[in-house]
């Protein structure tokens, strides 16, 4: 069985551009979402093996987002990488403190995106 | 690591760093010819440059050819109030705009594109009809893009081809 992704981004540009990366270079399934309230409904349903979120979004951002998931019991152990357009240390430790394991910053290159997915879900 | 090993790493880098470069140029078409209408073909253009080339710093300025200035229409991450307008009598580097070729800083030793309070990365005419309608002026890219590469020049030329339903 496919290990299933959540794709979280409000940029339509972003989630074209990921889910492309993931079809062509991993055997992963991609379910997406627009926003932090979104992803946290489908990856309540869904249960993920992995989400990889954006940060800034509307009505509920990444950080956030990545808190709440932490507080699902079914979601506590999922791997959670964060995607940034900034990469100052400041940015990144709200980030870990949110919960998440990893963090990429944008614009996504898909070696290191792919290379990194694999570390937590394997080839 | 073997010598097998090390070529196939390689050559799995070359094959992602390749298929990095096609997957965004082929997003960045789609993107922009499926913008629904102007305000979605901004976005269009403000997601292209900001996820795909890497800058947060972007404005668009309508080309008025006669009178051989551009006048501020859009703008995304930075100070509008700075810039009313581009002058091409001033700035003779903007007439190969309103001519219809891309400028990118570094290009033939230049290092300032024109006079500027913030750095300017790249000055992209948008066309309509293959007709310089307007210019997208990319600013400062963020901090872990040192350069704009190959890669993100044709998504320039993508945005100047497919980008005019934003003026």
């Amino acid at each position: 069985m496919a290990k299933k992704v959540l794709l979280v981004d409000d940029s339509n540009t972003t989630l074209m551009m990921e889910q492309m990366i993931l079809q062509q270079l991993t055997p992963y399934e991609c379910i997406t979402a627009r926003d932090g309230i979104d992803a946290l409904s489908r990856a309540m349903k869904e249960i993920p093996d992995l989400v990889l979120m954006d940060v800034v979004m509307p009505r509920m951002n990444g950080f956030e987002a990545c808190k709440r998931m932490r507080l699902e019991d079914t979601l506590r152990d999922t791997p959670i990488i964060l995607v940034t357009t900034r990469g100052e240390k400041e940015y990144m430790e709200a980030g870990f403190h949110s919960g998440c394991n990893n963090y990429i910053t944008k614009p996504i290159n898909s070696n290191e995106l792919v290379t990194l997915l694999q570390s937590y879900l394997g080839k | 690591m073997t010598n097998d090993n090390t070529q196939e790493y390689a050559e799995g880098k070359n094959l992602a760093r390749h298929l990095t470069g096609r997957a965004k140029l082929s997003v960045a078409r789609a993107r922009l010819q499926n913008a629904i209408d102007r305000e979605d073909a901004l976005e269009a253009i403000r997601e292209v440059v900001a996820d795909l080339i890497g800058s947060e710093e972007l404005a668009i300025f309508k080309a008025d050819k006669q009178k051989a200035a551009m006048w501020f229409y859009w703008s995304s991450g930075i100070d509008a109030e700075k810039y009313p307008y581009l002058d091409a009598i001033r700035e003779p580097l903007l007439e190969e705009v309103l001519a219809g070729k891309s400028l990118f800083r570094g290009d033939h030793g230049r290092d300032k594109l024109v006079s500027s309070p913030d750095p300017i990365s790249a000055i992209v005419p948008i066309k309509i009809d293959h007709a310089v309608a307007g210019v997208l002026v990319i600013f400062r890219l963020l901090p872990q893009k040192d350069r704009l590469a190959a890669e993100d020049r044709k998504m320039c030329e993508a945005i100047s081809a497919y980008g005019g339903q934003a003026l």
